[in-house]
């Protein structure tokens, strides 16, 4: 079983999707419970995953830093005179995947204990719910550049249809807005993928040139002599060197995922219309796609120019991180209040890595996967409220406290862990992130530290937003806008109970040991940051 | 002595052109049929018939060769697509679209598929001519076998442009004869030639007619009104089957004059390909009607294979046929859909609205298809996009000419739009509701012809064996 779990993580999902497909409409108890099966075998999977995972050993090249590796032929085109074209399904995970995948399986669980209340066309609603799940798991694991890009695409017509079908009133423009933003986005991977692919690769004592889309041989800068994209090549476009052009086109791509300002506008509008469930899913797992790119494509293999970039992309996570903060406190909608918070706490993921400091990267990671459960555990909290109410304005509710303790008490640890208070998760990202930004002149030099300094200005922004939320909506006298909603006003059911305590137990746990998390990926991290720093040097010099 | 060699020449030639025989012959077969025989299903079954016994004619591709005195060049890409016409071809009598003269109509396909197969071989001007004209009779015809008054007005204006078309191509080709003495297209020494100018108005005026049959701008216009008028399964083979035979006639005449060398000629044709990506994609955007949508999706289609051509060598030729044949299988499942759609009057995307609720399977199946054409994974459409646009980038690495940028970037952009006008086929079916009742569309035979199309589009993608097939047999093609 652990010889193939990645592929078991992977297309159990698509299998369970199948045996939906047969299930007759009327039973949506039964489809529910298939869907509930399949992600929580994924959860035990992701479970044997974590414990499986050796980060005892630090990697001494991208070749021997996988684990679980799984490699198959699958497509292989002639293509005249540039050889042949070659597509592996070639699987695996480092330190770096390893979390976000765990992350993933987490939420997809919670994701359909929270879609326990969807009542219309359920059939269609979880076949395409596991659909995502599997291609979320895919990106996270492929390790083929071509098999990261179709899982990549793949998750798009999915969560297309879920906020479009089953999503709020203005559901269709945001479901639009966001397959076009991501579309756009994924093609300029697409052009980068295509001209890596053209220029990396190996030749044999014959003379044999056989090019790949293995993201191993990208990392290890198994470069063809003049090709475009090789190190120190000489072809230019725009007076600018490809290679940089390649990066530049990489990084918006994975902004737009990500997203970064400015590039941050569909999210808003998906998250405000995507059904709690979806919501959970794009904010703690769909943005990690796009961080996760970033550390596995942009930088890896473009490590010279990620060096070259640091200040300016230092710049957009801090712009982001500030800009962010301070529209989400101007909303009146708590739901669009934390779709803002998330492109604030994104901008951290930005800041740590162009750090490129042990502290920096891991600190960017750990702040994924912290803002995945803190992010998941906040838009379920705004399901609560609109389960009850069907509406989240801040200013049409006051008093909470007094009605609904228990729930409060969860708001209020979420907030607390969102904002970064010291034994909660958020903290332990946030401060590493600073640290690396702030320690990066010092250490490597890559851009001077009133950057992370201005960055620091993000948390009190975002304590400004969540205590002042607090504030209107949970402390105060009882009161709310219509006088119906005062008898739906009951504190969390059990249902909700099942979602959000796992999470709680898990935002305190991570910040009271953020070494579960930092020892495993600690080797991994480390590597990267010396692949990166010692390679960039390396194409710089060419 | 030199007519018996001559004799011997041609029967051994008419060995050659025996698909093309058995597709005449059995068209007028069909003609007469329809004189005694009341059955509609008679038609049909000759029809298969003949294309299924035309394409046991088709010789093999070691056995090529130049006949009837160098007018056909039977070659790769003519194998290739003869197989793949007929094939294409058998698929169409599965479209539900009643019509009152089946013996004459697949009398017309016929018609029109016997001369677009004489285009993948014909090499002298005058053979061209014809085929052309073989074709595009056949094809005004079928425009207007719906036999309403707006069919008329499209037809009569496809002829109009279509009649304008072929006289300039017929003084072209006077003109290009007058200069190289020849009306073999193989013949031809475009460098000799001591004072081009008129030569290239007569070379231009030529293509023309090609670009006409592959609706490339300026010559599309044509095209939405009469896919919008045509009978669904008229069009389904129109839109493919004509376009590639005149894509493979052009890549023939654009051999003979040596594009790469007359760089005007070559950017004039990568400025056409251009606009026709980004006239067929704007034009798509305004659509309601999803013919209509689908036919200037077909126009950003032609300009997507003029790429493929703009690419020398194997490589190109590759990327076009791979992209010709799934273009050509794409378009044949969308029109299937159209046509069901159509056979319940539902041809406005607004008339989808809320069918997911009687339709939710077929509307998913509607739905790969979209994502085909727009050319997003999991379908084939996504591999030859991606095959094209490797092709394109790995040509540029080589000359570095920014056209070929251009050209890239353009067709890039072509997909992200495309993706706002295909798209909304599923978004009315699955996102907006309706507000009468809705009725259900399909029967259970439609819907698995319809799943077996998809699965296609599918299966394409995961596992393109056939497709590297294809390409090892058109690789020995002599540049």
């Amino acid at each position: 079983m652990t010889n193939y779990l990645l592929s078991w993580l992977i297309f159990l999902p698509f299998g369970a999707a199948l045996v939906i497909g047969l299930i007759p409409d009327k039973q949506k108890f039964l489809i529910k419970s298939v869907a509930l099966a399949a992600t929580i075998c994924q959860l035990i999977m992701g479970g044997l995953l974590f414990v499986g995972f050796n980060g005892g050993v630090k990697p001494e090249s991208w070749a021997t830093a996988f684990q679980f590796v799984e490699h198959l032929d699958w497509i292989s085109l002639q293509l005249g005179d540039f050889g042949k074209l070659q597509v592996a399904y070639f699987v695996g995970v480092d330190g770096i995947s390893m979390p976000l995948i765990v992350l993933s399986a987490l939420l997809l669980v919670i994701g359909v204990i929270s879609s326990w209340t969807v009542q219309h066309k359920v059939k269609g609603y979880f076949i395409l719910y596991l659909i995502l799940s599997g291609s979320l798991i895919g990106c996270f694991a492929a390790l083929d550049f071509f098999l990261f890009y179709v899982f990549f695409e793949f998750m798009l017509l999915p969560m297309f249809f879920l906020i479009g079908i089953w999503g709020g009133p203005r559901r269709s423009y945001a479901s639009i807005k966001f397959f076009l933003y991501t579309l756009l986005g994924s093609l300029f991977i697409l052009i980068v993928m295509i001209g890596l692919y053209l220029s990396v690769g190996t030749v044999d004592q014959f003379g044999v040139q056989t090019n790949t889309f293995s993201l191993v041989d990208m990392m290890s800068g198994h470069y063809l002599s003049d090709t475009v994209l090789a190190p120190g090549s000489e072809y230019t476009m725009w007076g600018q060197s490809l290679r940089y052009l390649a990066f530049v086109f990489l990084l918006i791509g994975f902004a737009i995922k990500l997203p970064a300002v400015p590039f941050h506008t569909w999210l808003p509008d998906a998250h405000v219309e995507a059904p709690t469930a979806i919501s959970v899913l794009l904010a703690g797992v769909l943005l990690k796609v796009g961080g996760y790119g970033l550390f596995r494509i942009c930088y890896a293999i473009f490590p010279d120019i990620a060096i070259t970039m640091a200040e300016p992309i230092a710049i957009l996570g801090t712009v982001s991180i500030i800009y962010g903060g301070m529209v989400a406190m101007a909303q009146n909608d708590v739901k669009k209040l934390i779709a803002y918070s998330s492109v604030s706490h994104m901008g951290f993921v930005l800041l740590g890595l162009a750090a490129i400091t042990a502290e920096g990267v891991a600190g960017s990671l750990f702040q994924m996967v912290s803002h995945g459960f803190i992010s998941g555990a906040l838009f379920l909290i705004v399901g609560v409220v609109y389960d009850r109410t069907h509406d989240r304005q801040i200013e049409n509710l006051s008093g909470l406290a007094s009605k609904m303790p228990r729930y409060t008490f969860f708001v209020v640890l979420f907030f607390f862990a969102s904002l970064g208070l010291p034994g909660l998760s958020g903290f332990v990202g946030e401060v590493l992130v600073l640290m690396g930004a702030i320690g990066a002149e010092s250490i490597n030099g890559l851009f001077p530290r009133w950057i992370g300094m201005v960055a620091v200005l993000g948390i009190i922004i975002s304590a400004g937003y969540y205590l002042w939320t607090l504030q209107r909506m949970f402390f105060g006298k009882y009161w709310t806008r219509e006088a119906d909603w005062d008898a739906r006003m009951v504190d969390i059911t059990a249902r909700e109970w099942v979602m959000l305590l796992p999470l709680a137990i898990l935002v305190v746990l991570f910040g009271v040991f953020p070494s579960i998390m930092l020892d495993p990926i600690d080797n991994s991290v480390r590597f990267f940051v010396e692949s990166i720093l010692e390679q960039g040097q390396m194409y710089l010099s060419k | 002595m030199v007519l018996k060699d001559q004799l011997s020449h041609i029967i051994e030639s008419l060995s050659q052109v025996g698909f093309e025989m058995v597709l005449i012959g059995g068209s007028l077969l069909l003609l007469l049929l329809g004189l005694i025989a009341k059955r509609s299903l008679v038609s049909q079954i000759v029809y298969v018939l003949v294309l299924v016994l035309a394409m046991t004619l088709v010789p093999l591709p070691t056995d090529l060769g130049v006949w009837f005195g160098g007018a056909l060049a039977v070659q790769e890409l003519t194998w290739l697509f003869r197989l793949v016409f007929s094939f294409l071809g058998v698929w169409v009598v599965f479209y539900p679209t009643a019509n009152r003269h089946p013996f004459e109509y697949y009398f017309l396909l016929l018609a029109v598929i016997a001369g677009s197969a004489f285009m993948l071989s014909a090499q002298h001007l005058l053979v061209i001519y014809l085929a052309i004209e073989l074709t595009s009779f056949a094809s005004y015809l079928l425009t207007n076998f719906n036999f309403e008054k707006r069919s008329f007005e499209a037809g009569i204006k496809y002829l109009i442009f279509g009649g304008t078309a072929s006289a300039l191509a017929l003084y072209g080709a006077s003109l290009i004869y007058g200069f190289t003495g020849t009306l073999l297209v193989s013949e031809m020494d475009f460098a000799l030639v001591q004072n081009p100018a008129l030569l290239n108005v007569g070379l231009l005026l030529f293509i023309g007619a090609m670009l006409f049959k592959v609706s490339l701008v300026p010559f599309h216009i044509w095209v939405p009104t009469t896919y919008q008028v045509a009978p669904t399964s008229a069009v389904a083979i129109l839109s493919v089957i004509p376009k590639i035979a005149g894509f493979v006639l052009l890549h023939r005449v654009l051999l003979a004059v040596d594009v790469h060398t007359q760089y005007w000629l070559y950017v004039v044709i990568v400025a056409v390909g251009m606009a026709t990506i980004v006239i067929g994609t704007l034009g798509a955007l305004r659509q309601t009607n999803i013919k209509r949508m689908i036919a200037y999706g077909a126009i950003a289609h032609s300009g997507f294979l003029l790429g493929a051509l703009l690419i020398p060598g194997e490589t190109g030729v590759v990327a076009f046929a791979w992209y010709a044949l799934a273009y050509g299988i794409i378009n044949l499942v969308a029109f299937y859909m159209v046509s069901v759609l159509e056979d319940r009057q539902l041809l406005d995307v607004k008339d989808l609205a809320g069918l997911s609720r009687t339709e939710g399977y077929f509307g998913g199946l509607i739905t790969i298809v979209m994502v085909a054409l727009i050319g997003l994974p999991p379908t084939v459409g996504f591999t030859i996009k991606f095959y094209l646009f490797t092709a394109l980038w790995g040509w540029y690495q080589t000359v570095v000419d920014p056209w070929i940028m251009g050209y890239l970037v353009v067709a890039l952009m072509s997909v992200v739009f495309s993706l706002f006008f295909y798209l909304k086929v599923p978004y009315f079916i699955f996102l907006k509701e309706s507000d009468g009742d809705v009725q259900s569309v399909t029967n259970p035979g439609q819907r698995v012809i319809a799943t077996i199309f998809t699965l296609v589009l599918l299966w394409l993608f995961i596992s393109p064996d056939i497709l590297n097939n294809i390409a090892d047999n058109i690789k020995s093609i002599a540049w």
